[in-house]
């Protein structure tokens, strides 16, 4: 068992050992009662030390002291972890168009997972998943980002960083050059240990397939999108890697029924969807809902000429690689050097639940409640 | 006339018991009544009834047929018959109901005994035929004049079971008006207040040949509080509190100890009976008993001497 936030239980043994001080140090004052002859009694100081130790005393302090004790263990968070193995490994299997058969993955995969191992299956985007079984027979027809697996296979080392010493990050995939972009070599670059390359047939497609790209036309909304509320204005818009600066009225955005199953290709500088694409059975649709006027100079710029080249680009959109597109280049990337990552080198997990906290919190209130009922109890037993 | 107890009403309820067993007793006089109205009581007025006391001598102005002439025929000497006269003492009796005679909380052992003790007295004397009457010190609704009729002793239970002790009523002024119309006066106190006041007022009385009689009631956790009273406070003082242990315990004991003793030594010299009932230690009938039956033996005594 480990706490997620051991501070806590370290204030509570402080706070336990002050209660223990306190109730032996300090001087209790009995209840006055009743007694119409009290004139009679010599005067005498009212309070006095006794050193007799009641065993109700010694029961309400274990209570109280219990009570410090599994509130301060609770707030720590404590969870339970495995046995720990020297080396775990975060598999990223690639599901996308890129693999010429998925089967072969699927193979790979079960050959090399383990328990206690992280799986996660990417394409266009990455998820975890819990056992082979679950991974997709049929993907997307266009390659896969090994920048969103390297994100995923990231925190999937945080979150098996508590069963393991070593994190052996497995690739499986072709590895073609269009599933690498710019942020590949950073995201790379923050996986602080080598990696391993299981690389499986890519798909070979004689001619891409075309994308029917469908601009606005009037006022008439781009398939799957909706009329805003309230037409605005931005500065920018983004589309594989080309930006253009400009202010582009901003008039339609893609509702979530619309975002699902479709691939985002480009976005405004605030981050909302610009455009999306779908496939269509050998082919794709690709609806913008960027509004260019053809009359003026703005259709004229070199940047906005270049998201309109990208916005144009066959299914799949166009990437740019990190370096001219070599092949070696490409696995030296990915596998990089050195020695495995130190589980250590992860982040915890900030959203780690801790389901024994809700037991300790629920033992707490009773203790509470039990140390009420001695209290009165000893209250009677001294006023007889 | 003599009432009997079933004639004093349907309220006794609680006190059934206590009056069943006092109905026989009579409370005589401690000393001769100067009443001359028919009663139980010796009466100092020396009359020609038919009890015969003694003789005495002839002297002129005797009334001639007082003579004995059967004791002329064997004597030669001229001898009148003395016999006694019977009165009726009214009594009143005074309550306290100080906030020291709820005691203990819990209980009020201290306040019930008081009331049955007031409630017992009563009883008695109405059945001797004597007016009796009731009064609670501080609480000035709470008073019965002195009656013979039918029920005052049911109207005295209603009445105390309306009033509760509390607060510090002086007793003195309750004692002075009450000696004014009664020639016996029983006052049923802790004695914890004007006692100073309360003996004057009953000295002054029984000068002026009223029977006082004083019964001190106490509760057996004032004579030995328990062990688990450590700190004590006086129900009648809020800023007196005191540590109640080891040596300061048997300082207490010391104290209320020698107080009782004083106490009782000066009622005694005041002219008063005196008499202590502890809660619990016996019945109350039994108590009763031992106030007017002790104080009577007495009285007979004394009333027995020859002027």
């Amino acid at each position: 068992m480990t706490f997620l936030a051991p501070g806590y239980l370290l204030a509570a043994l402080a706070a336990a050992a002050g209660v223990v001080a306190l109730h032996f140090i300090v001087t209790r004052r009995p209840r006055a009662v009743v007694l119409p002859t009290a004139r009679f009694v010599p005067e005498a100081p009212v309070t006095a030390t006794t050193r007799r130790l009641e065993l109700s005393d010694l029961l309400l302090l274990l209570v109280r002291v219990l009570l410090v004790l599994v509130i301060g263990a609770a707030l720590a968070r404590p969870v339970f972890t495995p046995d720990r193995e020297r080396v775990v490994r975060v598999i990223a299997a690639d599901v996308s168009g890129s693999v010429a058969r998925l089967q072969e993955v699927r193979d790979s995969v079960r050959a090399l997972l383990r328990p206690g191992d992280a799986l996660i299956a990417f394409d266009t985007s990455a998820r975890v998943i819990t056992s082979v079984d679950s991974l997709p027979m049929s993907g997307v027809r266009v390659a896969g980002s090994m920048s969103t697996a390297l994100a995923a296979a990231l925190r999937s080392g945080s979150s098996v960083r508590a069963g393991a010493d070593s994190v052996e990050l497995v690739v499986v995939s072709p590895l073609v050059p269009d599933e690498a972009d710019r942020a590949t070599a950073r995201l790379r670059a923050l996986w602080p240990g080598r990696a391993r390359l299981v690389r499986v047939a890519a798909r070979v497609d004689s001619t891409p397939a075309t994308a029917r790209v469908v601009w606005p036309s009037g006022a008439d909304a781009p398939p799957g999108a909706i009329t805003r509320a309230k037409t605005d204005t931005v500065g920018a818009v983004v589309a594989s890697g080309t930006v253009a600066v400009t202010p582009f009225e901003r008039r339609w955005v893609y509702p979530a029924d619309s975002l699902r199953r479709a691939r985002v290709v480009a976005r405004w500088a605030d981050g909302d969807v610009a455009a999306i694409e779908r496939d269509s059975g050998a082919a794709c649709v690709r609806s913008i809902a960027i509004r260019v006027d053809s009359t003026g100079d703005i259709a004229l710029r070199p940047d906005v000429a270049r998201v309109r080249e990208a916005l144009s680009a066959p299914c799949g959109g166009a990437r740019t690689s990190v370096s001219p597109a070599h092949d070696s280049a490409i696995i030296a990337l990915v596998t990089g050097k050195g020695p495995l990552a130190r589980t250590a080198a992860f982040p915890p997990l900030g959203d780690v639940a801790s389901p024994l906290a809700r037991w300790l919190l629920i033992a707490a209130i009773a203790l509470a409640v039990l140390e009420l009922l001695l209290r009165a109890w000893r209250a009677r037993e001294v006023t007889g | 006339m003599r009432r009997s107890p079933r004639a004093v009403g349907h309220d006794e309820g609680s006190y059934g018991a206590l009056l069943d067993a006092v109905r026989s007793l009579r409370w005589r006089a401690r000393r001769a009544s100067r009443i001359a109205v028919p009663g139980i009581h010796p009466s100092r007025v020396r009359g020609t009834s038919a009890e015969f006391t003694e003789y005495r001598a002839y002297r002129q102005g005797d009334d001639l047929r007082r003579i004995d002439w059967k004791l002329f025929a064997r004597t030669d000497r001229a001898h009148v018959r003395i016999s006694e006269e019977r009165a009726v003492t009214p009594t009143m009796i005074v309550l306290d109901a100080s906030a020291s005679m709820a005691f203990p909380s819990e209980t009020l052992a201290k306040w019930a005994l008081a009331r049955q003790l007031a409630v017992g007295l009563a009883a008695v004397a109405h059945a001797g035929g004597d007016p009796v009457g009731l009064t609670v010190a501080g609480v000035p609704r709470a008073a019965l004049a002195p009656r013979t009729r039918r029920g005052i002793v049911g109207e005295m239970i209603r009445m105390l079971s309306e009033v509760a002790p509390e607060g510090t009523a002086a007793l003195a002024p309750a004692v002075t008006a009450a000696v004014r119309s009664v020639a016996r006066v029983a006052i049923v106190s802790d004695f914890l207040g004007d006692l100073d006041d309360t003996l004057k007022a009953a000295r002054e009385a029984s000068a002026a040949g009223r029977d006082v009689y004083a019964i001190h009631v106490l509760t057996p956790e004032e004579i030995e509080p328990p062990a688990s009273m450590s700190l004590v406070a006086d129900p009648e003082d809020d800023a007196l509190r005191r540590a109640l242990g080891g040596e300061t315990r048997a300082g207490y004991l010391r104290a209320f100890g020698a107080w009782r003793e004083e106490t009782a030594s000066r009622w005694r010299a005041s002219g008063s009976a005196y008499r202590e009932a502890i809660a619990g230690a016996e019945d109350v009938s039994a108590t009763v008993r031992r106030i007017v039956r002790d104080e009577a033996a007495a009285g007979a005594r004394r009333n027995s001497t020859v002027s």
